[in-house]
């Protein structure tokens, strides 16, 4: 059966500029695929074997690489409205600073810039900063950053899956204590701006760690905010899937997707107890349906 | 964990929570420019490492995702990303200091040369030869006085002289050097690094001579003398607490500020960027709520007005440092007041060099040198090196170097008992070392003959002491 994360969110696409012209990359069920090459995987040998690497499949094997990537929650959307000002564009030279290391295998004349949407770029002198700390053995980090930008840079609806994607990755893990303080992070980022709007308190007062074990967790009012215990896969099921707050309640968990239907757990305020709600999706919004 | 009632974070998560709480504020506001944001996060992860509570690359990572982040949504301009692709602070990787000799020679003598047909002085203060460099500290000072537009900085002789300076030891060998600093119209000064170093400590060697061409004698400088040791070092431990010395040098930086200008009645935030320190500190445990460090700070800052942030408006006033008093005491009413331009230049002209050469015993795992001493009347400077100095975060996120390196503080005391407060100018620390001038607030008392240089870091205190009677070091 399909997990309820990759149910509740709809099929998403983009366009790529892909060696042999404009190419569809789409998202679906939690898989993303590149339809404009069947063969793929004959592909992926010819690029083992130094052939030049396609765009989209450079970008299937980016997202597959980043699928468990914390950095998606440092970097990426806080809320589905959070919009991130990355462009894509076919003239600017930052294809090194995607794939450094086998730079022969890339495709002529395709390329990918990340940029902010403010003020001229300075793409250029990224490259060649990059190039040079590169060349004197610095810097893995930087250049992870980069890739994980370049996915993000095709759009939105990537944006929030693969959120859901890395938070669902994450979620059956064993969690070292090391990793705690960024999980937790990642949940009071997307909680907080959704508890704010909820219950009408200042988001810097909602204090939120990470649920583990049986049951969806824990909501408690506090002085002046919300403490609240979340399950990480509430990132994948409830936030991204844009179901945070539905009729005036907070859902705590997805049990069902059956199409544009889904059953989720939700409570009116903090300390109740979370009952079922059936919600429809109509035009990308969730509203209760009897 | 609580503490009198207070959440106390462990500090990742602390940063963690300041790095969502400065996103969102950066979304609220209108217009892109979330630096001050961004920067809140930056000093409390720099803080927060450089006294240990936070490994620094975690503290680097969450401090350039945030800059990855506000960059991603036009918060801040794109050319930061630039700097995302490796954080500032992880660019450095400081080399310890060597091991081996060390030995700083004066040089007293001056050159009067001519650069670009424009009589000048050249004033070579002293030859630093460490195990893995040779250094000369060296400025140039125009004679006369000239209309300032369009001269040195547009004509390279001044550079050019500097570099081209030929170094010839007793055993025959010919060095050229490089020279790095810079100046204004009339002034240039730096050090000049040697293409090849002198064997360490100078060994073997009876004399060196420096030639700066340019129609100028060479200087013959003699090494046949036993080296001075003017080192009287006491090792004492200290007992504060890394946060503790932190909170102390910061206010040393920002007592500093107010003796000189008088910046009574603003807030503290507005005199330094301590608020968010405090914070970082308290909400984290670094740092007791009642600590006597935290406990001087707000004593100082009632003394001159200051606006307190909540974490320390409880806390009592204590007895501050004696030298802390002495300094405070010997400023005019009024504060000394920033340099202009104009009075440093006036005052660089009128200085002469005396001999200053020290080599510090190694301290907290590096080795200080300072190398001549320029004074006129009671303004002095001295010039300072350092091999195997860490690099603080907190340095890395200004360039430059505005603030002594921590964790070592310097201070004076002359002869009559007046302490001073020192403070960095023209400073630099990289991978290197650090390298800056060292200047003394107040100023110097005239009555003075002689000047204890103290120089602190985590595992003892060392002291020399330096004539100012122009004898030698």
């Amino acid at each position: 059966m399909t997990e309820p994360w990759r149910a509740a969110l709809p099929p998403a696409s983009a366009t790529v500029a892909c060696a042999a012209g404009p190419h569809r990359l789409r998202w679906k069920e939690g898989v993303l695929s590149a339809p404009a090459h069947p063969d793929s995987e004959a592909e992926l040998v010819l690029t083992a074997l130094g052939g030049d690497e396609t765009e989209c499949l450079r970008l299937v094997r980016l997202w597959s690489q980043h699928a468990d990537d914390l950095n998606v929650f440092t970097i990426g959307p806080r809320t589905p409205t959070d919009r991130l000002k990355l462009v894509r564009d076919e003239r600017a030279t930052v294809i090194q600073l995607t794939a450094p290391l086998a730079p022969r295998r890339l495709a002529k004349g395709h390329r990918v810039v990340v940029t902010a949407g403010i003020g001229p770029p300075s793409v250029a002198h990224v490259v060649a900063r990059h190039n040079a700390l590169r060349r004197s053995g610095f810097d893995p980090v930087g250049e992870h950053r980069v890739e994980l930008l370049a996915l993000l840079a095709l759009g939105p609806a990537f944006q929030l899956r693969l959120t859901a994607t890395v938070a669902s990755a994450w979620a059956d893990r064993k969690i070292p204590p090391s990793t705690e303080p960024r999980l937790a992070q990642a949940l009071a980022g997307r909680l907080a701006p959704v508890a704010a709007g909820w219950l009408g308190i200042d988001p810097d007062q909602v204090q939120v760690s990470r649920h583990d074990g049986p049951g969806w967790g824990d909501l408690e009012r506090t002085e002046s905010g919300l403490r609240a215990t979340l399950p990480l896969s509430w990132l994948a099921s409830v936030w991204a899937a844009g179901l945070s707050v539905v009729d005036g309640r907070l859902a705590v968990g997805v049990t069902e997707v059956n199409g544009p239907r889904a059953t989720v757990l939700a409570v009116r305020r903090p300390g109740d107890r979370p009952e079922p709600l059936t919600v429809v999706r109509r035009a990308s919004k969730w509203t209760v349906t009897p | 964990m609580t503490r009198n009632g207070a959440v106390i974070q462990d500090a990742e998560t602390y940063l963690r929570s300041l790095a969502e709480a400065q996103l969102r504020q950066a979304a609220g506001r209108r217009g892109s420019d979330a630096w001050r944001e961004l920067q809140s996060v930056q000093l409390a992860a720099g803080a927060l490492s450089d006294v240990g509570a936070i490994d620094t690359a975690t503290a680097d990572e969450i401090a350039v995702d945030l800059e990855v982040a506000l960059a991603a949504r036009g918060r801040i301009r794109n050319d930061s990303f630039e700097r995302l692709i490796t954080p500032q602070w992880r660019r450095y990787q400081v080399k310890p200091a060597p091991a081996g000799p060390f030995r700083t020679v004066s040089v007293e003598t001056q050159v009067v040369t001519d650069i670009d047909g424009e009589p000048a002085t050249i004033t070579p203060f002293a030859l630093v030869a460490a195990p893995d460099r040779t250094v000369l500290t060296v400025e140039v000072n125009r004679i006369t006085t000239h209309n300032r537009v369009g001269w040195a900085m547009t004509s390279p002789g001044w550079y050019d002289v500097l570099s081209q300076v030929i170094i010839t030891d007793s055993n025959g060998g010919k060095r050229g050097g490089k020279f790095w600093g810079g100046g204004s119209h009339d002034h240039v000064g730096g050090r000049v690094e040697l293409n090849s170093p002198l064997p360490a400590g100078l060994e073997g060697l009876t004399w060196v001579e420096l030639d700066f061409g340019a129609g100028a004698e060479p200087l013959r400088v003699d090494l046949s003398r036993a080296p001075v040791q003017p080192m009287v070092a006491t090792r004492e431990r200290h007992e504060a607490t890394p946060a503790e010395r932190y909170i102390d040098a910061a206010t040393e930086e920002l007592l500093i500020t107010l003796v000189r200008n008088r910046k009574i009645g603003t807030s503290l935030a507005a005199n330094t960027e301590l608020d968010r320190v405090i914070e970082a500190f308290t909400a984290t445990g670094v740092i007791e709520p009642g600590s006597l460090a935290l406990s001087r700070l707000a004593t100082v800052a009632r003394r001159f007005k200051l606006r307190l942030p909540d974490e320390l408006a409880g806390l009592a006033d204590t007895e501050l440092p004696e030298e802390w008093l002495s300094a405070i005491a010997a400023m005019p009413p009024n504060g000394r007041g920033e340099d202009s331009w104009d009075s440093r230049r006036f005052r660089q002209q009128l200085s002469g060099a005396l001999p200053a050469a020290i080599v510090f015993p190694e301290l907290g795992g590096a080795r200080w040198t300072v190398a001549g001493m320029r004074r006129a009347g009671n303004w002095l400077r001295m010039n300072v090196l350092g091999w195997g100095v860490p690099v603080g975060a907190r340095h890395l996120m200004h360039y430059g170097l505005d603030t002594l390196p921590e964790p070592f503080t310097w201070w004076a005391r002359d002869d009559t008992g007046q302490w001073y407060f020192t403070s960095v100018d023209n400073g630099g620390l990289g991978e290197d070392g650090a390298e800056f001038d060292l200047e003394l607030t107040p100023e110097l008392s005239l009555d003075a003959t002689s000047l204890d240089l103290i120089l602190s870091g985590l595992s003892g205190r060392l002291t020399a002491t330096i004539p100012l009677d122009g004898g030698p070091s």
